[in-house]
């Protein structure tokens, strides 16, 4: 009798016989556990199919141009061919040399016609950061660099923060941005003499964002750009075009019907046709519109600002805040100051008007700058005697200066005052490179010297790794994504084995929206440190940020195992209980948060929405003005009052909180939904309605904001002109928290 | 957005979320590649159409399997050729089965993909020639010129790693 796991295998191989299938029969039905086990291995041979035809299909997209360059040189084979076919008809010898001679002669004429660069050139590359790679003809051009030349049949690739601009013959450019993938397909009717473009008519956007000026012509031929979920066909205007990718981790490369990528057109000027198998519409200046397979594109929505998605190579569509130097100082090579405030431009009126000076917006416990009497909302006047307008000079002194006592002249209301301040030094948060003391000293004075704007090469000289990596972190203090990215990656390649280093890439690479990159470089930076809690926190921080709250749960606790007093990692355990509803135990975990570090205000925050979720609003409310106290420019924290207003049916002092948190972040889209929210209430419907297109013109594509607009419509058009009643009342959707 | 493109965006997120598991349920019901994929378009077009009569309050992926256990009932003569599961109580007993490892199979999914990395030379190949060529063993032992029986111990083998390394990544993830 064979066992039961060989015969599941035989049976889904196809190789079962009928007596082998009673065995299996016999053995399924002695024990419910065993039709599990055949499931999980079904499951496992429908996967590993799933994977390899994901994995065929991308080779085949890879390798695209170059089978097609394949295709062009195949000649080489006809010769030999040629010899057999003359030698088979019994031609005498010598004609049939000459003949072949002759004939071989045509083809090399017309190979090398054929595949001259001049008839294939379509434009040139005027701008490039980074060591982006054009395949050609099957190989890699890795000499990329201003003035190469462009040819029909190229792919283009970016990587991490990298960028190249391309400007084809009739003066259109193209802009590649990072992590972006195109080909310029060379049409099939261009084999012979019609190599007279002067741009290319289709650009392929395989991955990543592009951003083209098109060249305005009267006769110019049709130009348009083609992702998987529609194509972009553009006459004389300008525009961008990005495909977004999932963000849920690896879960659309093993399905069909998974492979669900948007694409997202934006238009600056003139007029696009966007359309695929199911529709099209045309996008005028300033609107966007979304495509996904299987649907036809959206109707444009119109654009405020172009700003997030019209980035350059220095201008990224950044994700989260600034790194700010209380967490820089961790970050650095060989250590660095720190004195556990942070400082923003704000506006002196605590409003969005008024001119703008540098407040206080933290001040961590126990820190130099607490004991020195620094408290939130203080205005930084001047450093060691000089006025400063800027946060960065600020940082940077502290930052590359521990140890060492400085002036800060700070103003509360009318009264100005100077203190000395003297930074902690404090080591790098994971392990970085082993120096020695002389190295590390010089280490810390080429710091010093370090102007962020001198690009560096790269070197495996170990103090020049550290210095890339001291560079990256002085580049995102000033929020240069792009060139700190490529100084970290400078600095992993020299150092791979140096977990500071992976670490700083990959919260770099996340602060860029590029996830999954993120994820490996954290997790090797764990895997060179596994007792590394910052390290596990980040982890756990990218699995809530995909979609995976049991992953990032039971890493949190991993990490609190480890560190126990760690707070950030209490608000990430109260996060992630709060997503798998888990209410009861996502208040303790706040309050452990609060406990842990008092003066963090989004811990209070967090624990005002675990009891809010729980119905304690008396609780809640003190929670959230606490974290008010603490942080009171949180625009979240306002709009959760806000919320918890609402609940109480406070309904005038819930839209003032609403509008507060506009004031301060007027993008918060839930801010507006929960203001649409008060004004129905009290019967405002042109105002709530203009609030809720605001809504929808921020994020046309969330659910929630979508729903909302529905049940706006209906409820407008049963309620509006009756009287006040809550009875009949509609019940839309109830202001929601963060 | 009209209401039918809603409609078609949400059967789309949840036919996505619970295509591997149908697939997979069958993948036991029809082992044939093939034809288990043709049967599972079927299925997905069966479930579009009737979207509609969906009750939201209740699981998709047990709606979605109890539509595919009547299309394999009604489809059993031309792909079953084993007796397996040709009843209807066994085919029943299979989609509850189904149902109740859908989370669990996500999560084998996810790091079958990490493990795949880990596999190299004859092993890859042979996974290859299996998964993608949907070659049969006795099939690829006539084109890599080996004997069938080593074929079958091999691919055997590299199966049975791969469970292992499955299993090695949950506990890790589960540790960390």
């Amino acid at each position: 009798v064979r066992p039961g796991p060989e015969l599941v295998e035989a049976f889904l191989d196809g190789e079962l016989s009928s007596g082998d299938e009673s065995e299996l029969a016999e053995w399924l039905n002695a024990d419910p556990q065993n039709l599990r086990s055949l499931v999980r291995e079904a499951h496992l041979h429908h996967q590993l199919r799933q994977l390899h035809l994901a994995e065929r299909s991308v080779s085949q997209l890879k390798t695209a141009p170059v089978r097609k360059s394949e295709g062009a040189h195949g000649a080489r084979g006809w010769p030999e061919q040629l010899w057999c076919w003359a030698r088979n008809v019994s031609l005498p010898r010598a004609a049939a040399s000459v003949a072949f001679i002759l004939v071989l002669s045509v083809l090399w004429w017309g190979i090398r016609n054929a595949t001259d660069p001049r008839a294939l050139e379509i434009g040139h590359v005027i701008n490039v950061v980074g060591t982006p790679s054009v395949h050609r003809n099957g190989k890699e051009l890795v000499e990329l660099s201003a003035a190469s030349s462009v040819q029909l049949g190229d792919r283009v690739e970016t990587r991490d923060a990298e960028s190249v601009e391309i400007r084809f013959n009739d003066g259109t450019t193209l802009q590649l941005h990072f992590n972006t993938v195109v080909e310029i397909p060379r049409p099939d009717r261009d084999r012979n003499a019609t190599y007279t473009f002067t741009r290319p008519p289709e650009v392929q956007l395989l991955q990543g964002q592009i951003w083209t000026v098109v060249q305005k012509t009267t006769n110019g031929a049709p130009y348009s750009i083609r992702t998987e979920a529609a194509t972009a066909l553009a006459l004389g205007t300008e525009f961008g075009v990005k495909v977004d990718r999932p963000l849920q981790f690896q879960s659309t490369s093993t399905t069909n019907s998974g492979r669900t990528n948007a694409t997202v057109l934006t238009v600056k000027e003139g007029t696009v046709e966007f359309f695929n198998a199911f529709g099209s519409v045309q996008a005028t200046a300033m609107t966007e519109s979304t495509a996904r397979p299987g649907s036809a594109p959206t109707e444009p929505r119109r654009l405020q600002t172009l700003q997030q998605v019209r980035s350059s190579s220095g201008d990224w569509s950044v994700q989260s805040s600034q790194l700010d130097w209380t967490d820089s100082s961790e970050r650095m090579a060989g250590g660095a100051g720190w004195s556990g405030f942070k400082v923003r431009a704000l506006s002196a009126s605590n409003g969005v008007n008024g001119p703008t000076a540098l407040r206080i917006t933290h001040v961590s416990a126990n820190s130099p700058a607490a004991r020195a009497g620094l408290r939130t909302g203080d205005q930084v006047v001047a450093l060691e005697d000089q006025p400063v307008s800027e946060a960065g000079a600020i940082s940077r002194a502290f930052l590359l200066n521990p140890a060492k006592p400085m002036k800060l002249t700070l103003r509360r209301g009318e009264e100005e005052w100077t203190v000395e301040l003297t930074s902690e030094r404090k080591s790098s948060i994971l392990p970085g490179p082993r120096l020695t003391v002389q190295e590390q000293a010089a280490l810390e004075e080429r710091t010093r010297l370090l102007t962020a704007r001198e690009e560096r090469p790269g070197s495996q000289n170990r103090l020049e790794a550290a210095l890339q990596n001291n560079r990256g972190v002085l580049l995102e203090t000033e929020d240069q994504m792009g060139p700190a990215i490529r100084s970290y990656r400078r600095a992993v390649q020299a150092g791979p084995e140096v977990p500071l280093y992976r670490f700083n890439l990959g919260l770099a690479l996340r602060k860029i929206g590029s996830f999954e990159r993120a994820l490996e470089e954290l997790s090797a930076a764990v895997r060179l440190d596994p007792n590394s809690v910052e390290g596990r926190k980040r982890l756990a921080e990218i699995r809530a940020l995909l979609g995976e709250p049991s992953l990032a749960l039971t890493q949190t606790e991993a990490a609190l195992a480890m560190a126990p007093e760690d707070h950030g990692l209490w608000e990430l355990k109260a996060q992630t209980l709060s997503k798998l509803n888990r209410l009861q135990e996502s208040v303790e975990a706040a309050r452990r948060a609060v406990e842990t570090e008092p003066g963090c205000a989004v811990a209070h925050r967090f624990l005002g929405r675990a009891l809010m979720a729980l119905n304690d609003l008396a609780a809640a409310e003190i929670a959230y003005r606490r974290s008010l106290e603490l942080a009171p420019f949180d625009a979240v924290s306002h709009m959760n009052l806000g919320v918890l207003f609402s609940r109480r049916m406070e309904l005038e002092r819930a839209e003032q909180a609403f509008r507060r948190a506009l004031e301060l972040e007027p993008d918060l889209v839930q801010a507006h939904l929960n203001l649409s929210w008060a004004l129905i209430e009290r019967g405002a419907w042109d105002e709530a309605r203009a609030v809720l297109e605001d809504a929808a013109q921020l994020a046309p594509e969330e659910v929630e904001v979508r729903a909302a607009r529905q049940a706006f419509l209906l409820s407008e058009s049963i309620n509006r002109g009756r009287s006040h009643n809550r009875d009949c009342k509609f019940s839309m959707v109830h202001p929601g928290s963060w | 957005m009209n209401t039918l493109m809603e409609t078609h965006e949400q059967f789309t997120r949840l036919w996505t979320e619970a295509h591997p598991v149908v697939a997979a349920c069958l993948q036991v019901a029809v082992p044939d590649f093939h034809q288990a994929e043709d049967l599972l378009q079927e299925v997905a077009v069966v479930l579009l159409r009737k979207f509609p009569e969906y009750d939201q309050t209740r699981p998709f992926v047990g709606w979605a399997l109890g539509v595919a256990r009547f299309e394999v009932l009604n489809a059993r003569r031309e792909y079953a050729r084993s007796r397996l599961f040709y009843e209807p109580e066994a085919l029943q007993r299979l989609g509850e089965v189904c149902e109740e490892l859908a989370p669990e199979l996500e999560v084998r999914a996810r790091a079958l993909r990490e493990c795949m990395e880990k596999v190299e030379g004859r092993a890859r190949e042979l996974l290859r020639l299996r998964y993608e060529e949907a070659l049969k063993p006795n099939a690829i032992a006539v084109q890599l010129g080996l004997a069938v029986v080593a074929v079958r111990v091999m691919l055997s083998r590299t199966r049975a790693s791969l469970r292992q390394c499955i299993e090695r990544t949950l506990k890790q993830e589960g540790a960390q």
